[in-house]
């Protein structure tokens, strides 16, 4: 048995093989088996034999297979960078949504019909949004939709989507960006919610 | 256009309208991204047919309120995006663009306000919705997954019915 000429092969010896021919020496030495020799080289022949792939592979299978790699790591960073979105949007939604409080809250709605009269409901809740303190006390009722509940009844009155009737949220007369789902309520507020009629 | 063609694009408007009504309860879901999507890419600049067909009947329904002047836009940065991104043909590239329009499509429609009422009302109105942008994404990126090859080969077979085709041949200019 030789180590053999290995000069026509074109094989290299690597990092990794020599590594390898090193340990299975040590391993027969540390157990004082030395003299198998025969059978360290024999083993050291098979590492140092074993070619290392460096060839690349031009053949149509090959082409085929590194252009759905290059096509799955596309996919990949493009899902990567979807998630990193979703998660900025995910921040910043959280920076920017009003604070809601927990505990007891004490809220006054007032509902405003089309003849301009008023009626109002005092609430204690420990709700921390709109929908569920008006809701649970049946004041409004609506359909669901993608944005939150769309409110059609308060009070028992449903509008009239011919005449173009809605239902406007406001609190202390200011504009309320949310919708009844997100928006939160405080101790000491106050909601108007008026029959408007024109989109 | 010819008869036969102008009334395969008013069905496929109506295909839009009735995909988004029908699944109007299931909030953030909806398929009429995706529709858009595979008309864009089979039918190319005809496409806008059945997406203004869509719009039209949606303000016929739902009334011609400011949501509407957004419709008249919002769908049209789809087209676009679909018609400069057209040689993919991966569901999951198409996933991922179709999810990215769903987040965006709160802060496209902040335009008006943001003619109306300046930027302090475009950026309160955009944050407010920004949740359910988020979720819009993600039932994007599902729908378009799920849905995107079977729609190609249904749309494929479509224009080799003839419908589409021009002077009686099967090329549809793309």
């Amino acid at each position: 048995m030789s180590l053999g000429n290995r000069e026509d092969s074109g094989w290299q010896r690597s990092l990794s093989q020599k590594t390898c021919l090193l340990f299975i020496i040590q391993y027969h030495v540390d157990l004082g088996v030395v003299w198998q020799g025969p059978s360290v080289l024999f083993l050291a022949e098979r590492v140092l034999s074993f070619p290392k792939k460096v060839v690349k592979n031009n053949s149509p299978q090959g082409r085929k297979e590194e252009k759905m790699e290059s096509k799955n790591k596309r996919n990949a960073i493009a899902v990567l960078a979807l998630v990193i979105v979703l998660g900025i949007a995910g921040a910043i939604y959280m920076l920017a949504r009003p604070p809601v409080s927990a505990g007891e809250k004490h809220i006054v709605v007032e509902v405003i019909d089309k003849s301009g009269s008023a009626k109002e409901f005092s609430y204690d809740t420990d709700e921390e949004y709109l929908r569920g303190v008006l809701e649970g006390a049946g004041l409004i009722a609506g359909d669901a939709s993608e944005y939150g509940l769309f409110v059609k009844t308060v009070d028992g009155y449903t509008v009239d989507d011919a005449n173009q009737e809605w239902w406007c949220f406001t609190k202390g007369g200011e504009q309320v960006n949310t919708g009844v789902d997100t928006t939160p309520i405080a101790d000491g507020d106050h909601f108007e919610i008026t029959l408007t009629v024109g989109y | 256009m010819k008869t036969r063609e102008l009334t395969g694009m008013a069905l496929l408007g109506t295909v839009l309208f009735v995909g988004q009504v029908a699944l109007a309860f299931l909030p953030n879901i909806e398929v009429v991204s995706v529709l858009v999507l595979v008309y864009t890419l089979n039918f190319g600049r005809k496409a806008l047919f059945p997406i203004y067909v869509f719009v039209i009947l949606e303000g016929i329904i739902y009334g011609f309120g400011l949501w509407w002047v957004m419709y008249l836009y919002v769908w049209l940065v789809l087209y676009i995006t679909a018609r400069l991104l057209r040689r993919n043909t991966s569901s999951v590239i198409w996933a991922v663009v179709n999810a990215f329009y769903g987040l965006s499509f709160g802060a496209l429609c902040t335009i008006p306000y943001l003619i109306l009422g300046g930027p302090g009302m475009a950026v309160a109105s955009w944050t407010s919705g920004l949740l359910f942008d988020i979720f819009h994404g993600i039932g994007n990126f599902v729908v378009t997954l799920i849905l995107y090859h079977p729609l190609m080969r249904v749309l494929r077979c479509v224009r080799r019915q003839e419908i589409f085709a021009e002077n009686g041949n099967n090329k549809t200019e793309i």
